[in-house]
C-alpha cells in the first residue's frame, strides 16, 4: 500500500523515518511548486485558508504519483486545521479519487480512535517498531532544528550568500537517509561545526523575531522564503516556533510538562489576551515578548489569510508594540502574495529598525 | 441606577433576552446600540484590522457607538456555548480585541460550557461573577436573575420555533419556502444582509432559518457527519441543510456567508457538496461585506428565484 502525506517545511524527514520503521511504500508529494498551489486553489474552498490549499494540492500531486493512503492530523478546534481533513476528503471524492484518508486525530480527543488508527498502520508488526520509528524521528526532528538554527545565523554573515543554505539542504538529504539515532547526532555535529565555521566568528547585528501560525511559519513555499530573505538582507530570525516543538507540543502526553509550558506562555500574554484562541494566537502574542526580550528588535508576525487566531493576534499587538517599544510587522499570505511586495516590505521595515533603536536609546 | 450598555452586534442577536431579563431582574437599565446603519459599518471597517471579518467590523461599529452611553459595558467572552463545540477564536478573543477603544469599564465574564460535566458551574460562575462586579453578592438575588433570564431565552426560542416546525409542514405555503442558512448576526441584521428576508417575503416566499427549528435536532443531524463538528453555528447550519434537504422541507436553500468568516469556509463548502451531491435544490451562495451593493446583489437573487419558479412550473406540468 502506498502512503502519503502533506508537506510542512521538513516535515518529510521526520515522516519517512516513521513510516520505514513500519514497512509502509511511502510515495512522497512532489515538492510544493506553483503548480501544487494551483491545484489547491482550483479545487479548495475559496475563502479557506492558505495551508489548506497547499496540502490539498500536495494530495492531488501524490495521487497522480499512484498514492493510496494520504494521512493527514486532524485536531479538535476551535482552529480551522481541525477540519482541513474532512473538506479535504470530500474534495477528493468529488473529483472521483477513491483514495482513503488516514486522519490521526490528537490522542487526548479520543485514545480508542487513535490507537486503532495507530495499530492498522502498525498491520501486524510489534508496538516497538512504532515507538523504533516514533524515537527516530524525534530525534530526525530535533536534529533538524537544531543545524537549522546554525543556519540561521550563518546566513546574515555568510561571505558568499547560499552557501550555508546549499550545505543544509545537503544536510536534510543525508539526514533522510540516517538509518540509526548515532548517525544523526553525526551528522548534526558534523553540519553544526560546517556551518560555524561559514560565519567566521561574526554575528548579525540586526535580530528580528518571527512569530505567527506555525505552518506560513515552518513551509518556505508558502512564505515566499520569508526566512532566507531576510537572512540575505543581513537579519539573524530567531523564533521559537519549531518543527520539534510543533510535534511534541501536539502529541506530548506528559500533561505536568503541557501544563507548566501553557502557564508560562498564558502569563506573559495575559495583559494583552487574556484567553486561548486557538492555534497559535496566544503563542504570537506571548513569543514576540519572549524575543524581544532576548534582543530582537522587531518582530514579524506571518500568517495565512483570514486565520482566525492570528487576527485576534494581529488586534493586539500594537499595543504590545508600543509597551516593549519595538516595531512589528504583519503579514499575511496567500495564493496572490508576490515576491516583489514582500521584499519591499521587508526593507521598509528593516530600514526604520536601526532608527527605532537609536532613538529607544537616546530616550 | 448604572446602565450597561449592549452592542446590538454579534451574539446580541441570539442571547439578549438572557442578558435583559439578568441585568433588568437585578434592577439595571440595559440600553443597546442602534440599529446597523452605514455609519456603524464605515466606523466599524475604519477602527478594525483590514483582514478581520465583516462582523467583527459591524461591532466595532455598534461598540463604538455605545461606549459614551453608558457605564460598563457588557462583552461577554464566549468561549463556548454547548458542549464540545466553540463558537470562533475571535469570540474567544473579543473584549481583548476592543480593550484599548475605551476608558469605560468591562464586564467580561468567561462563557465556558465546552465541557458537560461542569455545565452549570460555570454558567453559574459566569452570573456570579458578573453580578460581583456590579456589588451583588447575595447569591440568591443572582440565581433568581439568572433563572429569569433563562426564562425569557426559553420564551425568546418557543416563538421562533413556533413559525414551523418540522413535523408540520402543511403550514401555508405561500409560492413556495426558502431557506435561509448563516450566522444569526448576519441573518437577523437587515443592514448587514441587505434586507435579504424581507426581499425574499415580498417575493411571496416564505423565509425559514436554523433558528427557526430545535437545536438538538439540528445538531443531531449535523453529528451524522464522520467527524463531529466543533463550531456551534457550524453545527446549525449544517444540520439546518441536511435537514431541509432530506425531509424536502423548502424549495431552495440560500447560504448567506459574510467575508472573511473562517468557519464558513470550511461549513459552507461542505454543505454545498452535499446540496449537490443528495438533492436536486437550487442553491445560491451569497457573500456580503462592507462592499456589497444593491444592484449586483438583488439580480443574483432575482435569478435564484425564477430558477426555482421554472422547476416548479416544469413539476408541475406548466411548462
Amino acid at each position: 500500500m502506498k502512503v502519503t502525506y502533506p508537506h510542512m517545511g521538513t516535515i518529510n524527514i521526520v515522516l519517512n523515518a516513521l513510516l520505514r520503521e513500519l514497512n509502509l511504500e511511502i510515495v512522497p508529494p512532489p515538492p510544493t511548486s506553483k503548480k501544487t498551489l494551483e491545484l489547491g486553489t482550483a479545487h479548495g474552498p475559496e475563502f479557506a485558508c492558505l495551508p489548506l490549499k497547499i496540502t490539498l494540492g500536495n494530495f492531488l500531486e501524490a495521487l497522480e504519483q499512484g498514492a493510496e493512503i494520504l494521512i493527514m492530523a486532524g485536531g479538535c478546534g476551535p482552529c480551522r486545521f481541525g477540519y482541513y481533513a474532512q473538506v479535504q476528503r470530500e474534495i477528493l471524492t468529488d473529483l472521483g479519487h477513491n483514495s482513503t484518508m488516514l486522519i490521526l486525530e490528537p490522542p487526548q480527543t479520543g485514545w480508542i480512535d487513535f490507537l486503532g488508527k495507530l495499530r492498522w498502520l502498525l498491520g501486524g508488526l510489534p508496538v516497538r517498531a512504532f515507538q523504533r520509528g516514533w524515537t527516530l524521528g524525534m530525534a530526525k526532528a530535533r536534529a533538524i532544528d537544531c543545524v537549522e538554527e546554525e543556519l540561521e545565523r550563518t546566513r546574515p554573515v555568510e561571505a558568499l550568500h547560499g552557501v550555508g543554505n546549499a550545505e543544509f539542504n545537503r544536510f536534510l538529504n543525508q539526514l533522510d537517509q540516517a538509518t540509526t539515532l548515532a548517525e544523526t547526532a553525526k551528522l548534526t555535529k558534523t553540519y553544526q561545526s560546517l556551518l560555524r565555521q561559514l560565519q567566521e566568528g561574526r554575528r548579525a547585528s540586526i535580530k528580528v523575531g518571527v512569530v505567527g501560525e506555525i505552518y506560513t511559519v515552518l513551509e518556505p513555499f508558502s512564505n515566499q522564503d520569508l526566512l532566507q530573505r531576510l537572512g540575505a538582507l543581513g537579519v539573524e530570525v530567531q523564533r521559537k516556533l519549531r518543527l520539534s516543538h510543533w510535534i511534541s507540543e501536539h502529541l506530548t502526553l506528559n500533561s505536568r510538562k503541557r501544563r507548566q509550558f501553557r502557564q508560562e506562555i498564558t502569563a506573559l500574554a495575559k495583559p494583552y489576551l487574556q484567553y486561548f484562541v486557538g492555534g497559535h494566537g496566544l503563542e504570537s502574542v506571548a513569543h514576540s515578548i519572549q524575543l524581544c526580550q532576548e534582543g530582537a528588535s522587531g518582530i514579524i508576525q506571518v500568517a495565512p489569510l483570514t486565520c482566525m487566531p492570528e487576527i485576534v493576534a494581529e488586534t493586539v499587538l500594537p499595543q504590545v508594540s508600543k509597551d516593549i517599544g519595538k516595531p512589528i510587522l504583519t503579514l499575511f499570505v496567500d495564493e496572490q502574495t508576490a515576491p516583489a511586495g514582500l521584499q519591499t516590505r521587508l526593507e521598509a521595515f528593516l530600514d526604520l529598525l536601526p532608527l527605532n533603536d537609536i532613538s529607544q536609546h537616546s530616550s | 441606577m448604572p446602565i450597561i450598555g449592549v452592542p446590538r452586534a454579534l451574539l446580541y442577536y441570539e442571547f439578549f433576552p438572557l442578558w435583559n431579563g439578568f441585568f433588568t431582574s437585578l434592577g439595571w437599565e440595559v440600553v443597546t446600540s442602534e440599529p446597523t446603519t452605514k455609519g456603524t459599518i464605515d466606523q466599524g471597517v475604519s477602527m478594525a484590522v483590514d483582514e478581520t471579518c465583516f462582523p467583527i467590523k459591524v461591532f466595532y461599529g455598534h461598540f463604538l457607538e455605545l461606549c459614551h452611553r453608558c457605564d460598563f459595558i457588557f462583552l461577554p467572552r464566549l468561549v463556548s456555548i454547548e458542549p464540545r463545540a466553540y463558537i470562533c477564536p475571535k469570540f474567544m478573543g473579543l473584549p481583548d480585541l476592543v480593550r484599548g477603544l475605551t476608558t469605560q469599564p468591562i464586564l467580561e465574564p468567561v462563557v465556558n460550557l465546552h465541557s458537560n460535566k461542569d455545565y452549570w458551574r460555570q454558567l453559574w460562575g459566569a452570573a456570579q461573577l458578573t453580578g460581583a462586579k456590579m456589588g451583588i453578592k447575595s447569591n440568591f438575588r443572582i440565581g433568581q436573575a439568572l433563572l429569569c433570564g433563562l426564562k425569557e431565552q426559553q420564551k425568546h426560542y418557543q416563538s421562533l420555533n413556533n413559525i414551523v416546525s418540522p413535523e408540520n409542514t402543511s403550514t401555508q405555503k405561500p409560492r413556495g419556502r426558502i431557506g435561509v442558512i448563516g450566522h444569526p448576526y448576519t441573518i437577523y441584521d437587515p443592514a448587514v444582509n441587505m434586507n435579504l428576508l424581507r426581499f425574499l417575503e415580498n417575493a411571496g416566499y416564505q423565509v425559514v432559518t436554523p433558528y427557526n427549528f430545535p437545536n438538538q435536532l439540528l445538531t443531531a443531524i449535523a453529528n451524522e457527519l464522520p467527524k463531529e463538528l466543533f463550531w456551534t453555528y457550524g453545527r446549525k447550519v449544517i444540520g439546518a441543510a441536511r435537514l431541509w434537504y432530506q425531509r424536502k422541507l423548502v424549495d431552495g436553500i440560500i447560504d448567506l456567508v459574510t467575508f472573511g468568516c473562517g468557519t464558513d469556509s470550511v461549513t459552507g463548502e461542505i454543505i454545498e457538496r452535499l446540496v449537490r451531491r443528495e438533492s436536486n435544490l437550487p442553491f445560491l451562495l451569497l457573500t456580503v461585506d462592507e462592499h456589497t451593493g444593491e444592484a449586483g446583489f438583488y439580480t443574483r437573487l432575482e435569478a435564484f428565484i425564477d430558477m426555482i419558479q421554472f422547476k416548479a412550473a416544469i413539476a408541475g406540468g406548466d411548462v
